[in-house]
């Protein structure tokens, strides 16, 4: 008689320790896209994922300060992708500034804020969170996007 | 990315190839900006060959329509796939930049 055995499943994660360069942005995506690729994501969903990656990278190694170490992590559960961009830097919330206001002119229109209004729009949720302390203190960026 | 610059009647069209991420856009908008606004004409932008484009890239096509907008010179793109277009959509570019289909609706569009 075969025991019964229950397998448990677990969602696939990605997790990503990264050094504080421009070639992060690059190398994320690489490691984020092949990640994906198998688990049926749509390509307009993909391109999302890209974009957000790009935003929340290159929002961080503009702006953040003392910036050593970026932790990326992706997943995919029920439907949607998870992406959590965490830094060691200075105390830092790249959400926390308003969208820019609408505009329906060139003269109007901004050359800044672009990149946080995209994360904002292009996910179905997202969070900045401070976490740890002290020397172990990190900024956590989570966001969420749903495969359709 | 790649970028040509031809003259179409009076028209400056340029056609970008590649990625316009936060990299690219480093390297090539100097280049961008110089081959378009100081001709003080009218320009056409071909995102056929676009395969990716992020906040950096839009900022540099707002600055340039904007600049030549001070020559009184109109801005249009023209080609972008659908990837492309929901980030360009998304960002409310199509408020005040014409996106359309074609080279000849683009070049309609800035000449008319």
């Amino acid at each position: 008689m075969k025991p019964d055995r229950t397998e448990a499943t677990e969602e696939p994660t990605l997790v990503l320790n990264l050094g504080n360069q421009p070639a992060v942005i690059e190398e994320s995506r690489f490691a984020v896209v092949a990640f994906l690729e198998p688990l049926g994501i749509v390509p307009r969903t993909m391109n999302r994922v890209e974009v957000v990656l790009e935003e929340l990278l290159s929002n961080l190694i503009r702006h953040g300060e003392n910036v050593n170490a970026i932790k990326i992590a992706a997943g995919y559960r029920d439907g949607a992708i998870d992406l959590v961009v965490e830094d060691d830097g200075a105390e830092f919330d790249p959400l926390g500034k308003p969208d820019p206001d609408p505009f329906t002119s060139l003269a109007e229109a901004p050359l800044g804020g672009l990149g946080i209004a995209l994360v904002r729009r292009l996910t179905c949720a997202s969070r900045y969170d401070r976490v740890g302390s002290g020397a172990a203190a990190r900024n956590r960026v989570s966001v969420s996007i749903t495969n359709r | 990315m790649d970028m040509q610059f031809t003259d179409v009647g009076g028209v400056t069209k340029a056609v970008l190839g590649g990625r316009l991420d936060s990299f690219s856009v480093g390297e090539v908008e100097t280049r961008f900006v110089a081959n378009i606004v100081p001709k003080e004409q009218p320009a056409v932008v071909d995102l056929s060959d676009v395969s990716f484009i992020a906040s950096l890239g839009i900022r540099m096509l707002i600055g340039t329509a904007r600049a030549l907008q001070r020559s009184n010179a109109r801005f249009a793109m023209f080609g972008a796939n659908d990837s492309v277009m929901e980030i360009i959509e998304t960002t409310s570019l199509t408020e005040i930049i014409p996106v359309v289909g074609t080279e000849a609706e683009a070049l309609a569009v800035v000449t008319a």
